[in-house]
């Protein structure tokens, strides 16, 4: 049986407002669907529970909205990049936008294994004073260890928080809280999560918006660097460290 | 209690500072593909459809979803969804003064005209209490005057509306998807007339809105199959029973005694159009109706009696909604939906061209309530596609050839064994049964023939496949539903319940076996909600003070505070749901009329204690009473669209008898009418089933 020509491109979503409540899994089940709904020929795994092949680089954390989220799916046969892009994004449903679609090689690295960190801008309510809430960053970046516990399956873990940040920066007042800046590591069994930094502020339970700028990691050859829509235009992101959202050359 | 949070905008706001904190909070938000959100200010008309449980629940409910459509087709009309929000996300809203909300516009449900409540199944009472509440509005719809919007249930836990019916202003009785647009239509009238627009924070009281109210509920009592407690009186004897029910004077020209169920002459078209939940649900896949009611009368069965008569939904229609569904949801599973999907007389057809036109396309196709045949085993086959077959479930309901004819289910162990052949023998390793307890007349021997029976079941699959066969079995107790033949049946005594449950236990306490059963109590519950009357109606609001409420979820069902509250007022729930009916006594639902006559349900109870079994009527016309309630839509549907035989036509084939003619009597049961027995029609389906006619 000849092999059906197969195409592997990476999408670059943002995502808005009321989807951010929508956890993951649920999440790839809307692509999976919108992708469907579109038409596009998405390669599905063989076996009793055929699966579509579609590969997420890092989980949004419920509550959490992104601006630059990826996503490798694989096509057969292939598409258009564009093409593809402007018949997805009137499939989705509200909150999800496509920013970006170009093909990648078949067999670049996993998406999820390129992923090293993530950069997360945060504002929280707060009722403390600027200085006070500026002395608990860097009293946080301070400290040699910030223990947490975090509920799992099997029981309850506890775990140091502090080796997983790797950058805060307070950036000012805003409506009656604070917003920060903050960059966390991000790779399979050890990723810092923002909502554990605010556990680790005492605010776990204030109100709060959180928005992940982008995902840091190695870079594809050939894929310039850049970020969508001017995302993190105050946080100022290192050239060179976001994974890619635009074709090269 | 007074909202200040009353604008869209303020509502989502205050959402926004707590929901990632509340469980599941994608059910709070809408925002799903398919779902219509007009010009809240540009629409006249507007309608809300709340399901009194989770969204994961209510999203899966296929009625809900057709009126959605159906009302959001009239370019002056609006529907929009809400549900019950689940404890912790309850909690929050309370604390912060936050009204239950639309989730297409985030309106309070106080903005609406209409409230439209669906309730398939009793469990929900209470959660209509938190919902009412939580929007803000007076409980009683009598303490409702017109500022507030008009509520109003339909489903199938209303066709005993009397124990909810203080609540509601009206319940609509049946198939509601021409009766939707009347309730709209008509209350749009009589706003214009009277210039009243319901709204959060303007209830300024007075006899004046009372009154217009009262005209409100009289023009509603003019629409075929709405029924408005508050015109008829209710009267009881001092031992409880009811003596009699009376329209209210003055209003005799307006309501209807009966009223009888609204059914659809020809079944509208399907569905398409489906939400598609940015979440799992219970139900995660659309489904289309092939086919409405269910003709073989198993004797328990109220869906059976309710939904009658029997619609085909043409077998073209039918591929068209599939595709049309595929194309606008990009769902990977689609199911067909029916009572019995064995009858739809084009079944084979169907799941051919579907998988024809699918299968490589990974979508998956499922066939609930299959029956007991080797043809079920070959539409499987078909469906499964060499994937993986994990479970096939049959519902046999009783384990002895003795008992399956008191609950007309006519099928023989042997038959049924030889399907379980089959089955295992082609791979499939689990086989899930079906059965209840507490069918009358069933005896210990027949609850020891359940554990035999799926011992026998379990060692035909061995046969095949040694220890990795099993036998899942799910245990109901009978709930005696109103319309069916058994409505006036006593449930069973609960100790014995316990005991039998016991028993099973023990016998199929190994791991070859997966044994579900119901609480009890739970049980008693849905026996006495079922089958109460209007007194019934302060016994759930007290319980509901008291913290009852989810009393379907195993986790939060509360006894406690339903004996509180039956010992508060008096009343027993024993009485309602374990007090055997006389035959003649004035039920608390018979001025409430399913098509079906009461003398056609005695004669079936009847029968059923003297082990008589009738054929499927398909084959034979028992005169159940649909045909002549039903003349007139008969004559508009096409010959073959219903399973009822035309008028007039056609009585050569399928005659119309005055009394159910039984194919035969269980000799166990009657002997000395065991060979009086006439001859049925028709033997095709038995000797399909390999039953002995006498
Ligand atoms: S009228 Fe006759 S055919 Fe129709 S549902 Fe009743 S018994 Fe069956």
């Amino acid at each position: 049986m000849s092999q059906r020509k197969r195409q592997r491109l990476r999408v670059t979503f943002s995502t808005e407002g009321s989807i951010k409540y929508v956890g993951h899994l649920d999440l790839a089940s809307v692509w999976e669907r919108a992708l469907r709904r579109a038409g596009l020929p998405v390669l599905y795994s063989q076996g009793f529970h055929p699966q579509p092949k579609i590969h997420f680089a890092s989980a949004l954390p419920v509550g959490v909205s992104g601006r630059a989220e990826l996503m490798d799916v694989w096509l057969s046969p292939p598409q258009q990049p564009d093409d593809v892009a402007r018949r997805l994004q009137p499939m989705l449903p509200r909150g999800l936008h496509v920013r970006a679609v170009f093909e990648v090689p078949l067999r670049a690295p996993a998406l999820q294994t390129q992923v090293r960190g993530a950069m997360y801008r945060i504002w929280v309510e707060s009722d403390a004073t600027a200085t006070a809430f500026r002395a608990q960053l860097e009293a946080l970046l301070a400290s040699a260890e910030i223990f947490l516990t975090r509920r799992r399956k099997k029981g309850v873990v506890r775990y140091n928080l502090r080796p997983l940040i790797q950058e805060v920066r307070f950036l000012g007042r805003e409506e009656d809280g604070y917003a920060f800046f903050a960059r966390l590591q991000s790779e399979t069994g050890s990723t810092g999560r923002p909502d554990a930094l605010l556990q680790a502020l005492q605010l776990a339970d204030a109100p709060r918006r959180i928005e992940r700028l982008c995902l840091l990691g190695v870079t594809l050859d050939g894929c310039e660097i850049s970020v969508a829509d001017g995302a993190g235009a105050d946080v100022n992101i290192p050239a060179g460290e976001c994974i890619a959202n635009q074709p090269g050359h | 209690m007074h909202h200040s949070i009353d604008t869209p905008e303020a509502i989502w706001r205050a959402l926004d500072r707590f929901l990632f904190r509340v469980r599941q909070p994608a059910r709070y938000v809408g925002g799903e593909v398919n779902s219509i959100q007009k010009n809240w200010d540009e629409i006249s008309s507007r309608l809300v459809l709340l399901f009194p449980d989770t969204y994961e629940i209510g999203m899966s409910n296929l009625g809900m979803m057709i009126l959605y459509d159906i009302v959001n087709e009239q370019a002056n009309m609006l529907a929009e969804r809400a549900f019950l929000p689940w404890v912790d996300m309850e909690a929050e809203m309370r604390q912060r003064g936050i009204p239950l909300y639309s989730l297409e516009s985030f309106q309070p449900l106080g903005n609406f005209d209409v409230i439209g409540v669906t309730l398939p199944y009793e469990q929900l009472f209470t959660n209509v209490l938190s919902a009412l509440d939580l929007a803000g509005f007076p409980l009683r719809a009598a303490d409702r005057d017109a500022s507030w919007p008009l509520v109003v249930a339909g489903g199938s836990a209303g066709l005993n509306p009397e124990p909810m019916h203080a609540f509601f202003d009206a319940f609509f009785i049946g198939e509601g998807e021409e009766g939707v647009l009347d309730i709209m239509r008509s209350y749009e009238t009589w706003r214009r007339k009277f210039d009243i627009r319901p709204r959060v924070g303007w209830h300024p009281g007075g006899a004046q809105l009372r009154t217009t109210k009262d005209i409100l509920l009289r023009s509603l009592a003019h629409i075929p199959g709405l029924y408005v407690p508050a015109l008829y009186d209710v009267r009881y004897y001092a031992d409880g029973r009811v003596r009699d029910i009376r329209i209210k004077p003055g209003y005799e020209k307006d309501a209807a005694l009966p009223v009888q169920k609204r059914i659809m002459a020809i079944l509208p078209p399907p569905l398409t159009r489906y939400i598609v939940p940015n979440i799992k649900t219970i139900h995660n896949r659309p489904s289309v109706e092939i086919q409405r009611g269910c003709t073989r009368g198993c004797r328990f069965c109220q869906a059976g009696i309710i939904f009658r008569p029997v619609r085909e939904r043409p077998l073209d229609e039918v591929l068209r909604a599939v595709d049309e569904i595929i194309d606008s949801t990009g769902y990977e599973e689609i199911s067909f939906l029916s009572l019995s999907a064995s009858d739809y007389s084009r079944i084979g057809e169907l799941t051919q061209a579907v998988v024809a036109k699918y299968a490589d396309q990974n979508i998956s196709i499922a066939l609930p309530s299959l029956r007991i045949e080797s043809f079920s085993v070959q539409l499987m086959e078909t469906l499964a596609q060499g994937r993986r077959r994990s479970g096939f479930t049959f519902a046999p309901e009783a384990a002895t050839d003795r008992l399956r004819d008191v609950i007309n289910k006519p099928i023989s162990t042997e038959a049924l064994l030889a399907v379980a052949d089959q089955v295992y023998s082609r791979g499939w390793t689990t086989i899930k049964l079906y059965f209840m307890i507490g069918h009358p007349t069933q005896t210990m021997a027949d609850v020891e023939a359940i554990a035999d029976l799926a011992h026998q079941v379990w060692h035909v699959g061995k046969h095949y496949l040694g220890h990795k066969a099993k036998v899942r079995l799910t245990i109901s107790t009978l709930v005696p539903k109103p319309h069916t033949p058994f409505q006036w049946v006593a449930m069973a005594d609960e100790t014995e319940i316990r005991a039998q449950i016991a028993y099973l236990q023990h016998r199929l306490g190994g791991s070859a076996f997966h044994l579900n059963w119901n609480d009890p109590r739970e049980t008693l519950m849905e026996a006495f909600l079922s089958r109460g009357d209007r007194r019934l109606s302060d016994v759930i609001q007290r319980a509901w003070e008291l913290g009852a409420r989810f009393d379907a979820w195993e986790d939060q069902f509360n006894d406690v505070a339903w004996q509180q509250a039956f010992a508060e007022h008096g009343l027993d729930p024993d009485w309602y749901a374990r007090r055997p009916r006389d035959l003649d006594e004035l039920l608390p639902w018979d001025h409430i009329h399913v098509g079906v006559d009461k003398s056609f349900l005695q004669e079936q109870y009847r029968l059923a204690l003297a082990g008589g079994v009738v054929d499927d009527c398909h084959e034979h016309c028992y005169s159940c009473g649909i045909l002549s309630h039903y003349r007139r839509e008969r004559r508009q549907a096409p010959d073959d669209a219903w399973g009822c035989p035309a008028l007039g036509r056609g009585k050569a084939h399928q005659p119309v008898s005055a009394h159910a003619v039984p194919m035969y009597f269980n000799p166990e049961m009657s002997p000395e009418q065991a060979n009086t027995t006439r001859r049925p029609q028709r033997l095709s389906r038995l000797q399909a089933i390999g039953e002995e006619t006498p």
